[in-house]
């Protein structure tokens, strides 16, 4: 009864190392030590009524241009992103 | 989205720090192996040269713009991965999203759009239907 119980177990041990280990193939190994390390979220202070911060913004082709440029003549959508 | 209200909402994209830089304990996902491997600049020449490559790659028609190295953009609009907002015309902030991707929602945006922006009331219905 024992044996059995404790083969049970170690099937279950087996198939949850053998879960895990897919999981970790699909995300990444790198992936997964990034989700836990490079996490750059921050807690968001802006809301909504308060005035936009004003900041300096790199252009594609050179040179800088203050966002306060592109605010006020209609109303503006920010798509914030990146590549990856 | 952006061909929709382009008439009456002007659209900017700005290029924040990437979400998983390849030098950062972040590889790329596996479905972009091979494509996205930026590494995540020291300088603002490296950062323009990756926003360059993220908008030729990504094909984006948006007017483009790219966060300072200090990334102030980023952490004064808690934008990182990413956000979107809608400023109105007094700059005051009328929509602030969830950040994403899981709480990335364009749907929301365009609610917001149809909300505050009367002139966009008028924008086709096929809108619904379509992403950023």
């Amino acid at each position: 009864m024992r044996a059995n119980l404790r083969r049970i177990l170690w099937s279950l041990l087996g198939l949850f190392a053998l879960a895990a280990g897919f999981v970790i193939w699909q995300i990444g190994p790198r992936n997964i030590v990034g989700l836990l390390f490079y996490d750059q979220r921050r807690e968001v202070q802006l809301k909504v009524g308060d005035a936009f911060p004003d900041v300096a913004l790199e252009k594609l082709d050179g040179g800088e241009e203050m966002l306060s440029k592109t605010v006020g003549e209609r109303p503006l959508v920010i798509v914030f992103g990146s590549f990856t | 989205m952006y061909n929709d209200y382009k008439d009456s909402v002007d659209f900017l994209f700005i290029y924040i720090k990437e979400a998983h830089p390849l030098d950062k304990n972040g590889a790329t996902i596996p479905k972009n192996k091979g494509v996205a491997e930026l590494k995540d600049p020291s300088t603002a020449e490296e950062r323009v040269k990756n926003a360059n490559i993220c908008k030729k790659s990504l094909a984006l028609t948006l007017p483009n713009a790219i966060d300072g190295i200090d990334n102030k953009t980023c952490e004064d609009y808690a934008a990182w991965p990413e956000r979107l907002y809608l400023i109105g015309t007094d700059g005051r902030v009328l929509f602030r999203g969830e950040p994403g991707p899981a709480r990335f929602d364009p749907a929301a945006l365009d609610a917001a759009i149809r909300k505050h922006v009367s002139a966009a009331a008028s924008a086709p219905a096929s809108r619904k239907a379509k992403k950023t």
